[in-house]
């Protein structure tokens, strides 16, 4: 008798704190910022322009080959992006591109909803991944506010 | 290379090991013999010592060493050298950290990332920081023209690139401009490249130690690519090119230093031909006419369409031309085609009528259709060079580069008879601005003025040219030419003595080379230009001697190998006359088998067990057989690319008369507007073989990327056409067509892929195992009595 008052009590306990699960997908649960979510290109914050310098460092440490980028000589001389292909269904999200790139214009963004349903849908093309990461910050900036412990 | 000179040998010692090498030699050279390899930025082979980069620094031991530049201290007898000491190393480690004050390093966007001289010796040196830090200067990207870029922020000022614009290439168009942080590598006034001499080579971004200079159509990195070694095929001086592709697409080509006939050197085709070869333009589908119009179709449809058709003509009424761009094994396996399946001595090369009467005055002169000298020797022991005829830097660049290479490093004397005004003309000294058309009398009348200074050679046959050259009047001839007697006279004198001038009681002079380029002229008499010149080296001796002899560039990339695998109505492979019996049956003996068993004839076609014994029609009569109605079909085999000369009118207007006409070609052309089936045609970049250069250097041309669409080579069409009418040639690749050709052409005997994957092979090479010959010689190639003065 007195251990189910007990068990209840623990009960009574949880009962006036705020849930840990969510309502999904009908609520997202804010990612930390550093989860490993799909690649994406970040864009200059104050300018819009994009930050890629099309030096393909990504392209060359990606363990699964899944990206792909195509260069195209630029009318300033440097070089430029032409075509930035993501397969995802090959990535391993080692953040292995975001670490590698000299002006951190990869991050890992917070994306995980990834169902498709074909397999083309898994593959995205720059317009696409920068619009995932256009506004997000670098991948392993500080603890944000977002996240915080419950 | 041939090195005749005796010098003196010293040794010195290098890091504790003993090196012998010839006095002279730079201390960098005598550890790369020594097998230390010493890191550089400006030192370039082949260009002079520079020493602005500091990089090369060793430490010379003893009570009156210390630290020098490696790359331009000759060698002393009992030198010891340390390359490795700690105040080597230390002083290599300042000159890094300097550099890399201002050096942009943005390397992962650089072009040159992964193959820089700069990134490579950081790295080597440890580098990882700098004591010296201030803000770096960055200036924006220059476009120096459509090609290339220059990055301020990343260049070193080595001055490779002036060096090689200004002592090889001969042009001049780039320069240093300014001191100190000031300096640049500029044109003068900033000018565009364009508006200045710049032939458009590249060579400045391939000496480029550094990514300052890029090639503005790149965007890869170097660790993307493949790369395979092949031959260039837009010029006959069959330049090594390292192509470098990935995705089925060549990315640029680069250069292997101190390989190939062009040591590493290339020109605008060379460097930016691929781009030519790559082409939207190219042609990727066999087209059929019906009814005027053009058709796509199925390869397979054509080649049916092209077999069922050559069944009807059979014998003299078929005739081939080759493309002397082709490949040996091409043009092997479509003369072969004509003769044993076809059964036509009709074959012949595709070529302009400078360039068959070029060919007829080599034939002629020297009794055998090649060049008798060597190219590489002309640079290394020619003591002067007479070059004749249009432009020799637009016809063939490499040879250029050679001329200008000798006239600056060994001071040859070089005498120019040309209307056009070129920068060889400024840097010759001697500069006969003879009209077009009066070439022939300028060498003429230099023939007179050897003859009446009695420096003809003993022996030369002097009455016959006595008889050509009476009539000629010296003084008109150098009033027309618009110099005086004197300098005529002068230039003659320099010819015949080997450029050292007339000497008394000398009767040994060092060798001359003549460069005549006749074949490309565009007008009537390329044969007279090139009879006079053989004349005036036959007259002095000079055929047959160490840098001495004529070189007779003749356009197309294979123009000498077509030849000698028997491209010719009256000649076949091996050297023989069609009328020659025996020679026949020893190929039809080759060829024979190859026919099916049982096989009927049809349509008047049957198999052939027999060569035709009379000999065809060559291009110069082509025109006349076909509006005569004895040609009835023909087959050619075209690549029809921009720096191809443009065909004889009168024949193209014949080709309308024909009853069926199958064009290979790889660009849309004339050839292709008059044809009844056209095939797509593989470029040089797409297919394996071999090419021969014009001074008979045999090389290796190695597949780089696939042909557009359905283009193939000749080869297949052929064996595919001949496959269909009951022949089966049988050759699996194209090394058995090699081994086939050097079993039946006597100069390349001893011509196998697997030797000529080390180098090209100069013929003849009599045997397996033996040498190329550099010079045909009396006895090695050449008969004393076919070498003759020829009077027209």
């Amino acid at each position: 008798m007195f251990d189910e008052f007990k068990g209840f009590a623990v009960t009574l306990r949880r009962l006036p704190r705020k849930s840990v699960t969510f309502f999904y997908p009908d609520e997202k649960r804010p990612m930390p910022p550093r989860f490993r979510g799909l690649p994406s290109l970040r864009a200059d914050p104050e300018t819009g322009e994009a930050l890629c310098v099309a030096c393909g460092l990504c392209a060359r440490i990606c363990p699964t080959s899944c990206l792909e980028m195509h260069v195209v000589p630029s009318e300033e001389g440097d070089r430029e992006l032409g075509e930035f292909i993501l397969r995802s269904g090959r990535c391993l999200f080692c953040g292995f591109c975001a670490q590698v790139c000299p002006v951190d214009a990869i991050t890992m963004s917070g994306a995980y909803e990834r169902s498709v349903m074909d397999r083309d849908g898994l593959i995205y093309t720059k317009t696409e991944l920068s619009a995932f990461g256009a506004q997000n910050e670098t991948w392993w900036g500080a603890d944000s506010p977002k996240f915080s412990k419950n | 290379m041939v090195v005749k000179s005796d010098t003196k040998l010293v040794t010195c010692t290098i890091d504790g090991q003993e090196v012998t090498v010839p006095a002279g030699t730079y201390i960098l050279l005598a550890a790369d013999a020594a097998g230390i390899e010493l890191p550089n930025l400006c030192y370039q082979p082949l260009l002079r010592p520079w020493g602005s980069c500091q990089l090369c620094t060793v430490e010379i031991l003893g009570p009156r060493g210390g630290l020098i530049q490696s790359c331009a201290t000759p060698v002393r007898d009992g030198m010891e050298v340390s390359t490795h000491s700690p105040a080597v190393i230390e002083s290599r480690q300042f000159v890094l950290h300097m550099y890399l004050i201002d050096h942009a390093l943005d390397c992962p966007t650089c072009d040159k990332s992964g193959e820089c001289y700069l990134q490579d010796n950081t790295y080597l040196h440890n580098v990882h920081d700098s004591p010296y830090l201030r803000p770096k200067i960055a200036q924006p990207y220059r476009h120096l023209r459509e090609t290339i870029d220059y990055k301020w922020d990343r260049c070193i000022i080595c001055s490779r690139c002036t060096r090689v614009c200004d002592e090889m290439i001969g042009v001049t168009a780039i320069t240093i401009a300014g001191r100190g942080l000031e300096a640049e590598v500029t044109t003068s006034y900033g000018a565009d490249l364009r508006e200045t001499a710049c032939t458009n080579c590249g060579m400045c971004i391939a000496v480029c130690p550094v990514g300052a200079l890029t090639d503005r159509h790149f965007g890869h990195h170097p660790w993307e690519l493949d790369a395979v070694e092949t031959v260039c095929g837009f010029c006959d001086v069959g330049c090594t090119l390292n192509v470098e592709h990935n995705r089925g697409l060549v990315r640029r080509v680069t250069h292997l230093w101190n390989r190939g006939v062009n040591e590493g050197y290339t020109c605008e085709r060379g460097k930016w031909g691929h781009e030519h070869v790559q082409d939207p333009l190219r042609l990727r589908y066999p087209l059929i006419r019906e009814s005027g119009e053009y058709i796509e179709v199925e390869l397979d449809e054509a080649l049916n369409t092209a077999a069922e058709k050559l069944k009807h003509y059979q014998g003299p009424a078929f005739a081939a031309l080759v493309s002397p761009d082709n490949t040996n094994e091409e043009n092997y396996s479509l003369q072969q085609f004509s003769r044993a399946v076809m059964g036509s001595n009709n074959v012949d090369r595709l070529m302009t009528r400078s360039q068959a009467s070029v060919e007829q005055a080599l034939v002629d002169s020297f009794g055998i259709a090649a060049s008798p000298a060597g190219m590489q020797e002309m640079r290394t022991d020619s003591n002067m060079v007479l070059v004749v005829g249009p432009d020799i830097g637009v016809t063939e660049p490499i040879a250029s580069y050679w001329l200008f290479w000798a006239l600056r490093y060994r001071e040859v004397k070089m005498v120019v008879v040309r209307p056009e005004h070129s920068y060889m003309c400024d840097r010759s000294d001697h500069w006969i601005p003879a009209p077009a058309g009066s070439e022939a009398d300028v060498l003429n009348a230099m023939a007179k003025i050897i003859i009446a200074e009695g420096l003809a050679a003993p022996g030369a046959d002097m009455e016959t040219l006595r008889g050509a050259v009476d009539g000629i009047d010296i003084d008109k001839v150098a009033a027309t030419a618009g110099v005086s007697t004197d300098f005529l006279r002068t230039c003659a004198v320099l010819y015949a003595t080997g450029g050292v001038g007339k000497q008394d009681g000398r009767t040994e002079y060092p060798s001359s080379t003549i460069w005549h380029t006749a074949a490309s002229r565009d007008s009537g008499d390329a044969g007279a230009i090139a009879i006079a010149a053989h004349n005036l080296a036959v007259l002095t001796g000079n055929v047959g001697r160490p840098g001495g002899g004529v070189l007779a560039g003749r356009g197309n990339a294979n123009m000498q190998g077509s030849f000698d695998v028997g491209c010719h109505p009256a000649i076949l492979p091996g050297g023989e006359l069609v009328s020659d019996a025996t020679a026949r049956d020893a190929l039809a003996e080759i060829w024979r088998d190859r026919w099916a068993t049982s096989l009927a004839s049809e349509n008047g076609f049957a198999p052939l067990l027999d060569l035709p014994s009379d000999p065809g029609v060559g291009i110069g009569g082509l025109a006349a057989a076909i509006e005569a109605g004895q040609v009835r079909a023909v087959y050619i085999s075209a690549q029809s690319h921009k720096w191809n000369k443009p065909l004889d009118a009168e024949l193209l207007a014949a080709l309308d008369k024909l009853e069926l006409l199958i064009v290979e070609d790889c660009f849309d052309s004339e050839l292709t507007r008059r044809a009844d089936i056209v095939l797509p045609a593989a470029m040089f970049l797409e297919k394996d073989g071999s090419f021969t250069n014009l001074d008979r250097t045999v090389q290796r041309l190695r597949f780089a990327v696939s042909a557009p669409g359905d283009s193939h080579p000749t080869t297949y069409y052929v064996s595919e056409i001949a496959q269909r009418l009951g022949y089966h040639f049988g050759y699996l690749n194209t090394a058995v067509i090699m081994d086939e050709i050097s079993a039946i052409v006597p100069g390349y005997a001893g011509v196998s892929f697997p030797r000529l994957e080390r180098n090209g092979m100069q013929w003849p090479v009599s045997g397996f195992g033996a040498e190329g010959t550099v010079r045909l010689s009396i006895g090695q190639g050449l008969v004393a009595d076919a070498i003759r003065i020829v009077a027209d």
